[in-house]
């Protein structure tokens, strides 16, 4: 892979969220190679260095890029984060998928007092937000949710606090979980 | 009947090159004999046949010259085309004979094809602005005939009520969408207007026989301004709060984004390169968005009530607490008695500081209408250096005979 090769496939995981890689190809220069659940599509996940991460934006006092309606967003991907990592003591990818009434059922638990219709209406939309952004995969109609390769951006600091939440968060009610 | 037939004979003459200039005009709108041109493509090739012609010198060209000039038209076309255009005389052979090679072009379908073009880009209003500018300097001019003038003024009533038969229908039955299309036979008139006006005030003048023309023309006029200004009056009642007749309707963007493809909608961003910063949740924030769900649950609030329902005006209720707290004080400060000196009360306090909180109560006391107490100075003033407060106005403070609070 040349340096045009090189930077066309950055630029490329920069717009789309995802590079998604033939199963036998290598990762380009920079990029780790996220392999999901066998057999299964095969990201490759922009290694940023510790300074030009996300969190950098934090470190300056600036907003972050966040989805549309943040908070709703936010509260989705903690749902099926819960759903997806089936124990904190796991790596969180590639987990395994859980079925969206799992997720909407528990979005109902952390909001409690609002109708499942409510709950519908705002998960399915942010499911499918998180999915362009690829932090879950959810295809529109499909009965299942994934996680997506971005949650693989997150580094270990990051996920002692996801383990906080998951250990906050409700037990699902699906499949079950163990505190 | 020589001289009949020699009437019939120039007659006939004079139809046949009326004629044969009309087709020739006509020949760049004639697709096939007897069939209009539907495409603009057409027109183009057939401007491309005679800029050919126009580059090249007075010996013309052979076909197989016009076919190369004319790239990177199609050929067929070219040919198709050209054949129409000798069929119609407007292309035409250099020398009059058999097995001539050379074809020249005519000027009159040229000109036709400007026309058009012009007529296609400006509409009819641009050509009824130079057809007033040429008739006024036909009236001008001292050559000018009567009849000329005469038919100057009749082409343009007649234009003038074609284009107002044409605005009034839109007026009356036009959605606003044809409206806007139409627009440019009904915005910024006013020019052509003024032109028209100063025709009709210079025609009688040079022409003063054609007065009664004049008038047909003035009410031609008038009752294109009229319609003007029924249409643009409507289009002014259907154009939004923001009065911007150049935008599209809402519905239409509305009905746009509706029907489009995510393609479509992003086609004019094409070619932009977005360097947007890919979304990140922090991990604290889903901490803090899940708690934020939990928050909202507890602080639920009762639903607000009618003031009517209140059943206690918070304000008396400070007033009367007021009133028991500033009772206790006062009854605290007689300690029993019904009557006590103001200095010796003030000095028992020590300093400033404490007395002057018992010398405003005592006041605010005196003065309260439903407390019976009263406080009473004298004149005398007494200074004593030594004590605290040193000034002091002997005075009295008591409670009020019942009988005389009543």
């Amino acid at each position: 892979m040349n340096g045009e090769d090189t930077a066309a496939a950055w630029a490329r995981a920069r717009a789309t969220g995802d590079l998604r890689l033939a199963p036998t190809d290598a990762a380009p220069p920079g990029m780790r190679r996220l392999v999901g659940p066998d057999p299964g599509p095969v990201w490759a996940l922009p290694e940023l260095p510790e300074g030009a991460s996300p969190r950098t934006v934090t470190d300056l006092g600036l907003p972050l890029s966040t989805l549309e309606r943040p908070t709703e967003s936010a509260q989705v991907l903690a749902c099926a984060l819960r759903c997806c990592w089936p124990s904190p003591q796991e790596p969180i990818w590639p987990g395994r998928p859980a079925r969206l009434d799992d997720v909407i059922s528990m979005y109902l638990q952390v909001n409690r007092g609002k109708t499942a219709d409510y709950a519908r209406r705002a998960v399915l939309p942010a499911l499918r937000r998180l999915d362009w952004t690829a932090w879950l995969q959810y295809r529109s109609g499909a009965e299942l949710v994934r996680l997506g390769p971005q949650v693989g951006a997150w580094n270990d600091f990051d996920l002692n606090t996801l383990r906080d939440l998951w250990r906050m968060m409700p037990v699902p009610e699906g499949s079950g979980g163990h505190a | 009947m020589v001289d009949d037939d020699g009437i019939q004979f120039d007659q006939i003459a004079e139809d046949a090159a009326v004629l044969r200039t009309y087709k020739r005009v006509f020949a760049v709108l004639a697709l096939e004999s007897g069939k209009m041109v539907h495409s603009p493509g057409s027109i183009d090739v057939d401007e491309a046949i005679f800029e050919a012609f126009a580059n090249a010198d007075s010996d013309g060209l052979t076909e197989a010259q016009i076919l190369a000039r004319c790239q990177p038209a199609p050929e067929s076309a070219v040919r198709s085309r050209l054949a129409i255009l000798q069929g119609y005389g407007a292309v035409v052979k250099v020398f009059e004979r058999r097995m001539e090679r050379y074809w020249r072009a005519t000027f009159p379908p040229y000109i036709m094809l400007l026309f058009l073009r012009r007529l296609a880009e400006q509409g009819g209003i641009a050509e009824l602005h130079r057809m007033l500018e040429a008739s006024r300097q036909q009236i001008e001019n001292p050559d000018t005939t009567i009849e000329e003038a005469s038919a100057q003024i009749r082409a343009v009533t007649y234009s003038l009520r074609l284009v107002a038969n044409e605005l009034g229908g839109l007026a009356t039955g036009a959605d606003i969408a044809q409206l806007r299309k139409n627009a440019q036979l009904h915005w910024g008139n006013e020019q052509l207007i003024d032109k028209a006006r100063r025709f009709c005030d210079i025609a009688p003048e040079r022409f003063p026989e054609l007065r009664k023309q004049v008038l047909g023309l003035r009410s031609a006029l008038a009752a294109f301004i009229d319609a003007t200004e029924a249409v643009a009056g409507r289009m002014l009642d259907r154009a939004s709060t923001t009065q911007g007749l150049g935008f599209l309707p809402i519905e239409a963007w509305d009905t746009f984004v509706k029907r489009s493809s995510v393609a479509d909608l992003a086609a004019p961003l094409r070619g932009f390169v977005f360097d947007a910063p890919a979304v990140w949740f922090e991990a604290g924030n889903l901490i803090d968005a899940v708690e934020a769900a939990a928050a909202v649950v507890e602080e639920r609030k009762p639903p607000p009530r009618a003031e009517a329902a209140e059943p206690v005006s918070p304000d008396t209720g400070r007033i009367d607490h007021d009133l028991d707290a500033l009772t206790a004080v006062i009854e605290e400060i007689l300690a029993g008695r019904d009557e006590v000196s103001v200095p010796e009360l003030l000095r028992s306090y020590g300093d400033w500081i404490a007395a002057r909180r018992v010398l405003s109560d005592l006041t605010a006391a005196h003065h309260h209408p439903d407390l019976p107490y009263t406080l009473e100075w004298s004149d005398t003033l007494r200074i004593e250096p030594a004590a605290a407060p040193a000034w002091t106005t002997s005075g009295t403070f008591r409670r009020a005979d019942p009988e005389e609070a009543s």
